[in-house]
């Protein structure tokens, strides 16, 4: 996990806002980048276990005395010092198991979630005059998996463990009144966050195709998705981290734009002019339409289109870009 | 026949908007009486969305369907950057759809939302993939435009060699899969309706009473002679084959009379059959005739590398898959409703 500093002068008085970021994946990273051209500064790497819950007993107390050890430093003042005002932002983008992971599997991380949670309340107890708010990083794609046409007003309707974890998280933490809660729903999401994190099915595309391998993909060419480009991920969670809204919500973020398989494949094959080498495999739901609304779109979302989202994939794919740096 | 326990097939409306703000509120009302009508008889299809593509409207449409917006949940407003044109705007209208059907309509009223149903019974008792409004009588109600529209697809036909030119029109029913792939793969200078051919040839269509109320009303279209010549440029470029290939015959057909002619000249000189009188005459004709030819010949070699090329650039599928499995719901739905007429 990574925690993050800014500081701000209003007049004598110092104040600062720290981001706590558990999970450094696709968007984790996408949005550690993104605070980086806020201003923000990494203050800390700390080690956060998944399977051992042992060892989170200790990286839990790392990380707060972390915190509190930041917050001093900035406020001059006690972390219990009723004048010290901080914003203070937990980031859940963790998801150690993907789509497809089982039900014994969703155990350790929905431990660990409470955990992350937990540890927010206890700093927003300690520092009752700062604002604590936790971000967390849900599935629109697994909530509302087999719908056409989704609305802000759709009803969730879980399928598979993974979908049903996003579920109870989201009504764990909307049930914490002591934070400022932020729920964002991307739908299927895609870019590249460098070769060793797990790659979505428009970086895989892109890479077996400039390789000229193979691409096996679970659906069928008329199967119709929602993609949204990380990058446009990151500036909406880092805009709303930035500023310190009070006010708890929840997002969808989605493109508007259903795209079938057979687009997403054709406007690759432009990109890297040549075509692609791609095997479809029709299993259970995943030939399944899931399209969302234009209407769902927040306030502050302007989702790139796929054609440019698909070629600055290309261009950090290409140029071994990696998002932490 | 009642449905519970499916997902209805869902109907996705597509209307690219220049000028329509006096018939906006009208065509919204009549797709909502549709979409009631489905609800009410519990039909296994629904209407889920419309999509208005703004084309950079001239009046003022956008308040119009802004204000239709908050009224009606199912539409959609896409706004386009600069004005694209009616083929551009219903491309960008298809691509975000996600509707089973796509029905692409008009936004002057001249395609009345009344006239889906005799679209969707006619494409499910036929299993076609796409369906055509055809005007029964003359649509502009002026001699010139309808002639000239007319006589404008039999030139088309003959020059492209597409049979479903002369049934070609806005107002169109397509089964969503290939809607959305022909939209997918069109580029600015590609037809539409080229590009829906490369994905089917179940095409059919039905007679309607369609009039263009506007320009009966006021003399006013949207279409003049330069956009009429530019979409006769598109449909042939996007059927290259037919006009590409008869300049490689011709290139064929100089090349294999030269070879005749000039063996007839090599013999004549051999032979004797004809004196000419001029000397050098036979050879320098057997020459001119053999390299003419045979540059007509490596051109038409030429010609069909680029149709290949071309069509390849144009995104013309090796295959496409299709199912057509759910239209046995609404068949069933149309038989048993004794007011449908399924003949």
């Amino acid at each position: 996990m990574l925690i993050f500093l800014k500081c701000h002068d209003i007049g004598k008085q110092k104040k600062s806002s720290i981001v706590a970021i558990f999970g450094i994946g696709l968007i984790g990273s996408c949005l550690a980048r993104t605070l980086k051209q806020y201003q923000y500064e990494t203050a800390y790497n700390l080690p956060f276990s998944w399977q051992h819950s042992s060892h989170r007993i200790i990286e839990k107390e790392d990380i707060k005395y972390c915190i509190r050890r930041i917050s001093n430093n900035v406020n001059g003042t006690a972390f219990h010092d009723a004048d010290s005002q901080c914003r203070i932002d937990f980031v859940w983008s963790a998801g150690k198991g993907g789509f497809d992971i089982k039900q014994n599997d969703t155990t350790p991380e929905m431990d660990s979630f409470s955990e992350v949670l937990e540890m927010a309340l206890a700093v927003s107890r300690e520092n009752p005059s700062s604002q604590v708010g936790f971000h967390m990083v849900s599935s629109a794609g697994g909530l509302f998996e087999g719908q056409r046409n989704v609305e802000i007003a759709s009803e969730p309707s879980p399928r598979r463990p993974y979908a049903i974890m996003k579920l109870a998280q989201e009504n764990i933490l909307n049930d914490c009144d002591g934070l400022v809660r932020f729920i964002y729903q991307p739908t299927s999401v895609y870019g590249f966050a460098g070769l060793n994190r797990r790659m979505g099915l428009i970086p895989t595309l892109l890479w077996n195709g400039s390789k000229n391998k193979v691409s096996t993909i679970f659906g069928a060419p008329e199967t119709l998705r929602d993609y949204v480009w990380v990058g446009d991920i990151g500036n909406f969670m880092a805009g709303m981290i930035s500023s310190k809204t009070s006010v708890s919500n929840r997002f969808i973020l989605a493109s508007g734009k259903p795209s079938a398989l057979f687009e997403v494949v054709n406007r690759i094959e432009n990109t890297l002019n040549k075509k692609l080498f791609c095997h479809y495999i029709k299993s259970g739901g995943n030939a399944e339409h899931n399209t969302f609304s234009p209407k769902t779109h927040p306030v502050g979302w302007n989702p790139l289109d796929m054609e440019t989202g698909i070629r600055k994939t290309h261009n950090g794919i290409a140029t071994g870009f990696d998002y932490i740096q | 026949m009642g449905t519970t326990n499916f997902e209805k097939i869902k109907l996705s409306v597509v209307i690219p908007v220049y000028s329509g703000e006096n018939y906006l509120e009208s065509l919204a009302q009549q797709l909502e009486a549709l979409r009631c009508r489905w609800k009410e008889n519990n039909a296994p299809i629904a209407l889920a969305e419309a999509v208005f593509v703004d084309d950079a409207a001239i009046d003022d449409s956008l308040t119009v369907l802004n204000f239709l917006s908050e009224r009606y949940s199912w539409i959609t407003i896409l706004s386009l950057s600069r004005n694209f044109g009616q083929h551009p705007a219903t491309e960008a209208g298809i691509l975000y759809t996600s509707g089973d059907w796509v029905i692409t309509l008009d936004e002057d009223l001249q395609h009345p939302p009344e006239l889906i149903e005799s679209l969707l019974i006619k494409a499910v008792t036929e299993q076609c993939d796409i369906v055509y409004a055809n005007p029964q009588h003359a649509v502009h109600q002026n001699l010139i435009r309808d002639w000239g529209s007319l006589y404008y697809k039999r030139i088309m036909t003959s020059l492209a060699g597409v049979k479903s030119i002369p049934y070609i029109n806005s107002f169109r029913l397509i089964r969503g899969t290939i809607a959305r792939a022909a939209a997918s793969v069109c580029s600015h200078a590609t037809y539409l309706d080229i590009a829906l051919t490369w994905f089917t040839e179940r095409i059919g269509f039905i007679r309607a009473d369609l009039r263009d109320q506007r320009l009966i009303n006021s003399g006013k279209s949207g279409y003049n002679l330069r956009k009429l010549l530019s979409h006769a440029r598109r449909m042939i470029l996007s059927t290259q084959t037919k006009s590409l290939r008869i300049g490689g015959l011709l290139g064929f057909s100089a090349f294999i009379i030269s070879l005749a002619y000039g063996s007839y000249i090599f013999l004549n000189v051999y032979f004797k059959w004809v004196d000419t009188g001029i000397k050098g005459w036979a050879s320098l004709v057997v020459i001119i005739l053999f390299l003419g030819g045979m540059s007509l010949l490596l051109i038409s070699v030429v010609i069909e590398y680029i149709s290949i090329i071309l069509l390849h650039t144009q995104g013309k599928p090796t295959f496409f898959v299709v199912d057509r499995s759910t239209d046995k719901l609404l068949f069933d739905y149309y038989t048993d409703r004794k007011d449908a007429d399924l003949s």
